[in-house]
């Protein structure tokens, strides 16, 4: 368990510092479509970003097996989001990918 | 993230066996098919990558590589050579596990490259090009109070501004699962890095009979600093690895008595084949050809009783890949 530390800049307005250590919540998993996200071969590798281009962050996560690309669509809000069901990255009919040894 | 300044945001991936790839975006919403980076003389870049001559005589090829096992014999190809794998030579392959992103961590306006490897370590690779136009320049260690960023193994980077004072720090998930913060405590156009804070301590990851039944955070931490909650405060996302007992119902005493039996008949069959492996990588490496192949083919049916035996066990454990969220309180 972390202690807690707090860190005071001098020549900064305090108030736009945030306090760090003990500030993290309990950790929970994400789920998408009512199951959480879960990777082949582990090694999730998760990208917050705006795939979709409809102005609210989406969820990309990166994966062992195959070295393939999820994408997770935000159908909800950036305060509020509810993933839809993973969807691959596609290149034409195969999966985009990396090499993966 | 517009690595080539035309407009459109492109892809980037490490990989496990190290090689970046980068991934144009064009019109439409869609990438070009991915290609390696190079550095500014035209090389492959993968930190720590390469080929070595080990000092059993194994050749150790560190990056992707394909195997062609023909008529003719085992070959390995490997950036435009095509090398044999031989008894006197045998080739192995592994990787360096690069993550990367991309961040102008010296703020000259175009680029740079951030990779965490396997040996634990943060690489700046910077741009010395422009932003329409990079130029990779050579690998340096990012420092922290003056010592390079070490999380142990399997460095997972990522930059933001964490602290929200306006510039970039770094965070870094490790072979252990946890994430450690290295604040920047000097400026966006001279960072200077402090020494770790952890904000996330080490998963777990257990296999065989000793796999949890429930839900456990695992290690190798992939992580993405995101406001996901919207509230205006940067939160924590870590994939993992992790290893949970299979959801099965418990085997009824006659079944359980079975694979009692059945593991007990693999033991032996398992530790002649563990003989046979370490007799053939060595140290000391058996070196007589006649030798090696009677090793090998012992080894081969060795390998197929022991798949007999173990189709008829349930798994012990199976791998997972979770995605746990961190809310700043």
């Amino acid at each position: 368990m972390l202690s807690a530390l707090v860190i005071v800049l001098t020549g900064l307005n305090a108030s736009s510092v945030l306090v760090l250590g003990d500030d993290l919540a309990p950790p929970v998993r994400l789920e998408a479509a009512g199951k959480p996200i879960d990777t082949e071969v582990g090694h999730a590798a998760p990208l917050a970003y705006d795939w979709d281009g409809d102005g609210v962050k989406d969820l990309l996560v990166g994966q062992f097996g195959g070295g393939a690309l999820w994408i997770f669509r935000n159908e909800g809000t950036d305060s509020q989001p509810k993933l839809a069901a993973g969807v691959k990255f596609k290149q034409g009919a195969k999966d985009g990918s990396v090499p993966s040894g | 993230m517009d690595i080539d300044g035309d407009g459109y945001t492109d892809l980037l991936s490490g990989s496990w066996p190290g090689e970046l790839f980068l991934f144009r975006g064009t019109a439409d919403h869609s990438f070009a098919v991915p290609e390696m980076l190079k550095d500014g003389n035209g090389e492959i870049i993968n930190i720590g990558g390469g080929i070595t001559e080990e000092s059993d005589g194994r050749m150790l090829i560190r990056g992707n590589a394909e195997f062609e096992r023909t008529g003719e014999g085992t070959f390995v190809k490997y950036r435009g050579k095509r090398l044999e794998s031989t008894a006197e030579r045998p080739i192995s392959t592994t990787g360096t596990a690069s993550v990367v992103s991309a961040a102008d961590w010296d703020a000259d306006g175009d680029l740079d490259l951030i990779v965490g490897n396997i040996n634990g370590t943060v690489y700046l690779i910077p741009n010395e090009g422009t932003p329409k136009a990079y130029v990779f320049g050579k690998e340096q260690h990012l420092l922290a109070n003056g010592q390079p960023i070490d999380v142990g193994s399997r460095a997972g980077p990522c930059v933001a501004d964490w602290d929200n004072d306006g510039d970039l720090d770094m965070l870094v998930g490790a072979d252990d699962g946890s994430v450690s913060l290295f604040r920047n405590v000097g400026s966006g156009r001279s960072p200077k890095l402090a020494s770790p804070v952890q904000l996330v301590g080490p998963g777990e990851a257990s296999y065989g009979p000793r796999a949890p039944r429930e839900v456990r955070r695992g290690v190798r931490s992939k992580i993405c600093v995101a406001d996901w909650n919207g509230d205006g405060r940067p939160d924590l996302l870590v994939g993992d690895l992790a290893v949970q007992k299979p959801d099965r119902p418990e085997p009824a005493p006659e079944e359980k008595a079975e694979h009692e039996r059945i593991r007990k008949d693999l033991e032996p069959i398992m530790n002649r084949f563990n003989e046979a492996t370490q007799r053939l990588v060595g140290p000391p490496r058996v070196r007589d050809t006649q030798e090696r192949n009677r090793l090998l083919e012992e080894r081969r049916q060795l390998a197929k009783q022991m798949e007999a035996l173990e189709s008829k066990l349930p798994p012990e454990d199976e791998t997972h890949g979770w995605v746990w969220l961190f809310v700043r309180k």
